[in-house]
């Protein structure tokens, strides 16, 4: 039998103890700072290599999750002081929440140089209570793709590029309805379905605003008779079988590729999948409003923030500013998750390249989102409830969208937004 | 008697003689045992005792300053999420727990019998026990979706499509469906242990007496199973009251909060809402549950042991 020994005990424990210091003076040797985002796999390939080049002895770990998981992650890991993400994409909205909780470092005393660089309706939504709190990084607008031949199919005519003449959400409920009798498998679809950040302008086109009011945007207003018809109104382009019910957002886009949709309304960084989709003959016009409503589109999109823990604070804000005050950097990291840069010099860049890519199917790409930046974007509520309100909203539009009644689903979410916001500290 | 005296004399001289090489010190045998104890007991230390522990700190912490208080508990009484997660998990208990003993006793019976290719069986039963639980999930994720083979087959004996996951009124009973397909074949195995112990001459005389099947099941069988099946009740209970990876993955607590099992509730609160005390509030909650109902289980399960 073998015995086992004081001796055994103590060396395997000796050895076990060790072993972490013997990698630590490995590491020690480079910065190794970890950005997590929501893009897929592969996105920021090319501006981390022109970062790493720039920066020998830094090197950064791309951590990429599911748009739905990334909120869990922020607020898992950050939350329990994990210090093996530095640098993170936080979308507009969510920075007063993020900064209440501390997650956020502070970036203030950069004012100057990041007013320098970037858009200053993108640095607006990086502020909160007078203060920075993430670098300016993207914007978005959304455009209303089609198909051209499902529409001649249906003998419609292509909607006019120019904004003063875009289609009224009517005209398009009757041309959708006409290209799905003629053989379009779909009328119509959003490509982010069920999330607040499309379906906000349809009530802010009608004059009923974002669905909060009140001291510090924290009391829900979601049961007003105009928040009821347009949530029926949402609900019916499922329930009446013009738009696609179960399918995610990140399977939308190959919905429109492969010939299944004749209008969505979408991203305007989808037009890099569709020109490089086979055989798909689409153009873009400008986002639908209701009749007697204003024009209104989504926009706001994501900032890049700095973890106040990070172990490696310089190396991290280094990278940061690489991504968003950097032009070639800012233009770098917006090719193959093509989102309008907010760095000036970038976002000039961008629209001439986006516009010439696609040929003719792209040619107004640029005059609608100058067009809708500078008249029609609205922001998303700025407030520290954002966080939790887009999560519930979100499910609320899921449900609806597989058949729950506008009116009592909308009740419910106020209830629940009391309840949420009655907790925030 | 002389012989056996100058035996031991000899030994003892012999010992004398040629001394014993000093011993190695070596553990008691209570040592050995810690040793080989520690790395379990460690790991339930600091995997599952400290983190409750944490949770139930941080329940009675409230406000930004961080005072005593168990505001965090009746907040949690006058949210409706909260009575959703509770009413949904409840019934989801109900149904489930009398359900899944059901078939793994039944299938269980059915085994324990000389089937042909009887370990073929056994094998696919317990088969998707190997699978992980997310993996099982995603398969029969895509077995209920409205599209998907389940309605197939519904359609090939000519019934209606039915909208499974995507229904209120559908999804709870589906998901009690995917979570037995996932876990009966582990009970069942527990129990199949316990009737391969019964004593075959207690069927023996039973039939001798000229006792029934049923009664053979009734008065046999049972009553010499009540030890795996108190585990089985048990354990499977607190499995059930835990569940969340199929739901997570599969409906995320909808539609319309049908499937808002409470795990799914506390990782809603704590991780998408930031509610980080409200959720441990709730974990408390749910604790103290799992204890009074595996408290009654016992109870009920040894207390007729008279009979």
């Amino acid at each position: 039998m073998v015995k086992i020994t004081r001796r055994h005990v103590m060396a395997l424990g000796a050895g076990v103890l060790a072993a972490p210091l013997i990698s630590r003076s490995a590491l020690a040797q480079e910065a190794r700072i970890g950005f997590l985002s929501s893009q897929k796999a592969g996105a920021f390939d090319a501006v981390i290599a022109a970062f790493e080049k720039a920066n020998p002895g830094i090197k950064v770990q791309a951590q990429n999750v599911p748009f739905d998981q990334l909120n869990a992650q922020i607020q898992a890991r950050l939350g329990a002081g994990d210090t093996s993400v530095d640098v993170y994409t936080v979308d507009e909205p969510r920075v007063p929440a993020y900064a209440n909780k501390g997650f956020l470092a502070d970036l203030t005393p950069m004012r100057a140089e990041i007013e320098a660089a970037a858009a200053p309706a993108a640095i607006a939504g990086t502020s909160f209570r007078d203060k920075l709190w993430s670098f300016p990084f993207w914007t978005t607008s959304q455009f209303l793709f089609y198909n051209n031949d499902l529409l001649k199919k249906a003998g419609l005519a292509a909607p006019d590029a120019d904004p003063a003449k875009r289609l009224t959400w009517e005209d398009l409920q009757t041309n959708a309805r006409a290209a799905q009798k003629a053989g379009a498998k779909w009328g119509f679809a959003f490509d982010q379905n069920d999330r607040y950040y499309e379906l906000q302008p349809l009530y802010e086109s009608r004059g009923f605003g974002p669905g909060l009011s009140g001291d510090g945007l924290l009391t829900p207003a979601l049961t007003t008779e105009g928040w009821i018809k347009t949530t029926a109104w949402y609900r019916d382009l499922y329930a009446s079988g013009l738009a696609p019910r179960g399918v995610a957002y990140e399977q939308m886009p190959a919905l429109f590729s492969s010939g299944q949709v004749a209008y969505m309304v979408a991203g305007v960084w989808h037009a890099r999948v569709f020109r490089l989709a086979n055989e798909l003959n689409f153009g873009i016009a400008p986002m639908p409003y209701f009749a007697g409503g204003k024009p209104v589109t989504p926009t706001g999109s994501w900032t890049i923030g700095v973890n106040p823990k990070s172990a490696q604070k310089d190396a991290a804000v280094k990278f940061a500013r690489f991504l968003t005050l950097d032009s070639e950097g800012s233009l770098l990291a917006s090719t193959i998750a093509p989102q309008p840069p907010a760095n000036k010099a970038a976002f000039a860049a961008y629209l001439r390249r986006e516009s010439e890519a696609g040929g003719e199917n792209t040619a107004p790409f640029a005059k609608i989102i100058s067009y809708e930046l500078a008249n029609t974007a609205v922001s998303r509520p700025r407030t520290t409830g954002y966080v939790v309100f887009e999560e519930i909203m979100n499910r609320m539009y899921s449900d609806i969208r597989n058949g729950a009644e506008a009116k009592p689903s909308l009740e419910r979410t106020e209830a629940a937004l009391k309840a949420a916001f009655s907790r925030l500290e | 008697m002389m012989t056996a005296l100058s035996t031991t004399r000899t030994t003892e001289a012999a010992s004398k003689a040629v001394p014993a090489p000093t011993p190695r010190r070596t553990l008691s045998e209570g040592m050995v045992a810690a040793i080989f104890l520690a790395p379990a007991v460690i790991a339930v230390l600091v995997l599952r005792i400290w983190p409750t522990g944490l949770a139930l700190w941080q329940s009675i912490h409230v406000g930004s300053a961080g005072t005593f208080g168990l505001a965090n508990y009746t907040f949690l009484f006058s949210d409706p999420s909260f009575h959703d997660a509770l009413s949904a998990t409840l019934l989801f208990a109900l149904i489930v727990n009398p359900f899944q003993i059901a078939c793994a006793l039944g299938l269980a019976l059915v085994l324990h019998r000389a089937l042909p290719a009887g370990a073929l069986w056994r094998t696919l039963i317990l088969l998707p026990v190997a699978v992980p639980q997310s993996v099982s999930a995603i398969i029969m994720g895509v077995v209920f979706r409205p599209d998907g083979p389940a309605n197939a087959l519904l359609a090939t004996i000519g019934l209606p499509a039915q909208g499974f996951l995507t229904t209120p009124d559908q999804a709870l009973y589906t998901i009690i469906l995917i979570v037995s397909w996932i876990g009966v074949g582990y009970w069942m195995t527990f129990l199949l242990a316990g009737l391969k112990e019964i004593p075959f001459a207690l069927y023996e005389a039973a039939v001798i007496d000229g006792a029934t099947a049923w009664q053979q099941f009734r008065y046999i069988t049972l009553p010499q199973l009540r030890r795996p099946l108190t585990f089985v009740l048990v354990a499977d209970t607190v499995a059930n009251f835990l569940v969340f990876a199929p739901v997570q993955i599969l409906t995320k607590g909808g539609p319309q909060g049908s499937t808002n099992l409470i795990m799914n509730d506390i990782y809603t609160r704590g991780f998408l809402s930031g509610d980080v005390r409200g959720a441990a509030a709730e974990t408390g909650i749910l604790v103290g549950i799992v204890v009074i109902v595996v408290a009654i289980q016992f109870r009920m399960m040894t207390g007729g042991k008279s009979e």
